[in-house]
C-alpha cells in the first residue's frame, strides 16, 4: 500500500498531538512533543496505517526527522509519486 | 507434558512510587502524557536494604509449609541475583527451609523467564526427575534504574511470583517455542554490570532503547504467535486467552491490532502493578483465577518476550 507525503505529515501530527505544522523540515530539534515518547507514538502510527508493513524496517528506529521518514519510506516504495 | 500449575502467588514491596510523585523531581514530564502511553501510573519499589530475593522469598512463603516441604526442585528466574554467585535458589532454599533433597538453579532471564521456568520445570517433572517445582521469578530493575531516567522509571515494577508445578494425569502444559534474537542484546541491557563491565566506572544502569525493543516486538512477536499456531493446528480463535507479558499499554496495544485479537481474549493489569518483569504473566494469571475468569479447559496463550532479545511461548490447557 502507497500513501502520499501530506498524509505521512497527517500521520505523525496526529501521533505527536502536536499543535504545530508537521512537514519536511519537522525534526526532534524543532518539534517539542516529539521526544521518546513520541517517537513510539510516530513508530506505531506509521505501522497502523501502512498495515503492518513499517514494523519491518529497521532503520526507521532511530529517524529523528521528518526528511529522514519520507526517504526511508520512498526507499521501501510505500510513498505515491510526488508528480 | 503431564504437567499442572496447581498454586500462584505473588508479593509486591510495600512502597508505591506515583508518576505524581516522580514529578517533584522531574518538573519536565509530562506525566499524563507518560501515562496515555504507557497505562502506567505507579509502580511498586522495593527499599534500599530490600532485595529480589526478600521479595521471591515473601512470595513464595504464601504457599503453605506442607506444601514447600514437598518441593525437590527450585528454579529461580531473576536478573538481579543476590551474589554473582553462589547461586540464589540456593540461598533461597535455606530461607524457606526447604529439606536437602532439592535441586536448585538459577534462570537468568527477564520478561520471558517464566515461560522458560515452566518448560523446563516441566520437562523435568515429564522425566521424573522432578515431582513437585517451585518456579520463583522476582525481579528489582527499579535498583538499575535512576529516577530521573523518564523511558524505564514509569515502566518498570518490582515484585516476586511462586508458582507450584507439578505431575497431571492429563497433558496441561501442551506446547512451548522460544526464539533468540542476540543481535539486539545491547538494546535491554544492565551497563556497567557483569564481569565485561569490570574496569569500567560507575553504577549499575538500565538501559532500553524503546524504538527498537518496540520495533522488534512488533516485527517478531506476531508472525511468532501465529506461526507456532498453525505448527500446532491452531488458529486465533482456538485460543481462549492471550496471557501476555504485561510490557506496557503501547505495545500490548500494537500487538492486539497487528494480530486482530478480540479486546476480550487479552486479560490487562499493567495499570494495577506495572511491568514485573518475569512476574507478570504469573501475577496475571492468579488475577485472572482470584477473580474466576480461567475456566476448565480453556487454552491459554502464555507470551514472554524481552530482554535477550527473546521470546517464549507456552500453550496450556487449563485443568
Amino acid at each position: 500500500m502507497k500513501l502520499k507525503i501530506e498524509k505521512v505529515y497527517i500521520i505523525i501530527k496526529n501521533a505527536l498531538m502536536s499543535e504545530d505544522v508537521i512537514n519536511e523540515d519537522s525534526s526532534t530539534e524543532n518539534t517539542e512533543e516529539w521526544d521518546s515518547l513520541g517517537q513510539l507514538s510516530i513508530l506505531s502510527a506509521l505501522d497502523k496505517e501502512f498495515k503492518g508493513a513499517t514494523s519491518k524496517i529497521k532503520e526507521l528506529s532511530g529517524v529523528k526527522s521528518v526528511k529522514e521518514i519520507i526517504g526511508i519510506l520512498k526507499s521501501h516504495g510505500l510513498l505515491e509519486d510526488e508528480s | 507434558m503431564k504437567v499442572k500449575i496447581t498454586e500462584i502467588e505473588f508479593y509486591l514491596p510495600k512502597t508505591i512510587e506515583t508518576l505524581e510523585l516522580l514529578k517533584n523531581s522531574n518538573l519536565e514530564w509530562n506525566i499524563n502524557l507518560i501515562e496515555e502511553k504507557t497505562g502506567i501510573n505507579k509502580r511498586f519499589v522495593t527499599k534500599n536494604n530490600e532485595t529480589a530475593l526478600d521479595l521471591g522469598v515473601k512470595a513464595a512463603n504464601k504457599i503453605s509449609k506442607e506444601k514447600l516441604l514437598q518441593i525437590d526442585n527450585l528454579i529461580y528466574v531473576t536478573q538481579s541475583p543476590e551474589y554473582a554467585l553462589p547461586t540464589t535458589a540456593c540461598i533461597i532454599q535455606q530461607k524457606l527451609n526447604l529439606n536437602n533433597n532439592v535441586s536448585c538453579f538459577d534462570i537468568n532471564q527477564g520478561c520471558a523467564g517464566f515461560v522458560y521456568a515452566l518448560a523446563v520445570g516441566g520437562s523435568m517433572i515429564s522425566n521424573r526427575i522432578s515431582k513437585k517445582t517451585l518456579i520463583i521469578c522476582s525481579d528489582t530493575y527499579s535498583k538499575y534504574i535512576p529516577k530521573n531516567d523518564r523511558t524505564n522509571r514509569p515502566i518498570f515494577s518490582d515484585g516476586a511470583s511462586a508458582i507450584l508445578i507439578e505431575m497431571n494425569d492429563k497433558e496441561s502444559l501442551k506446547k512451548f517455542s522460544f526464539q533468540t534474537f542476540g543481535d539486539g542484546y545491547k538494546d535491554l541491557i544492565v551497563e556497567n554490570s557483569g564481569s565485561n563491565f569490570n574496569n569500567k566506572k560507575g553504577k549499575p544502569k538500565l538501559f532500553m532503547n524503546g524504538n527498537k525493543v518496540l520495533m522488534f516486538t512488533m516485527s517478531k512477536l506476531p508472525d511468532f504467535i501465529l506461526k507456532f499456531l498453525k505448527d500446532n493446528n491452531l488458529n486465533i480463535n482456538n485460543i481462549d486467552k492471550f496471557i501476555f507479558h504485561q510490557a506496557s499499554k503501547i505495545v500490548l496495544e500494537n500487538l492486539r491490532r497487528k494480530l486482530n485479537i478480540n479486546k476480550n481474549k487479552i486479560p490487562l493489569n499493567y495499570d494495577k502493578y506495572g511491568n514485573t518483569v518475569s512476574s507478570s504473566i504469573p501475577i496475571l494469571m492468579k488475577d485472572l483465577l482470584d477473580q474466576n475468569k480461567i475456566k476448565k479447559n480453556e487454552n491459554l496463550l502464555l507470551i514472554g518476550f524481552g530482554v535477550g532479545l527473546s521470546l517464549g511461548i507456552a500453550l496450556v490447557r487449563w485443568p
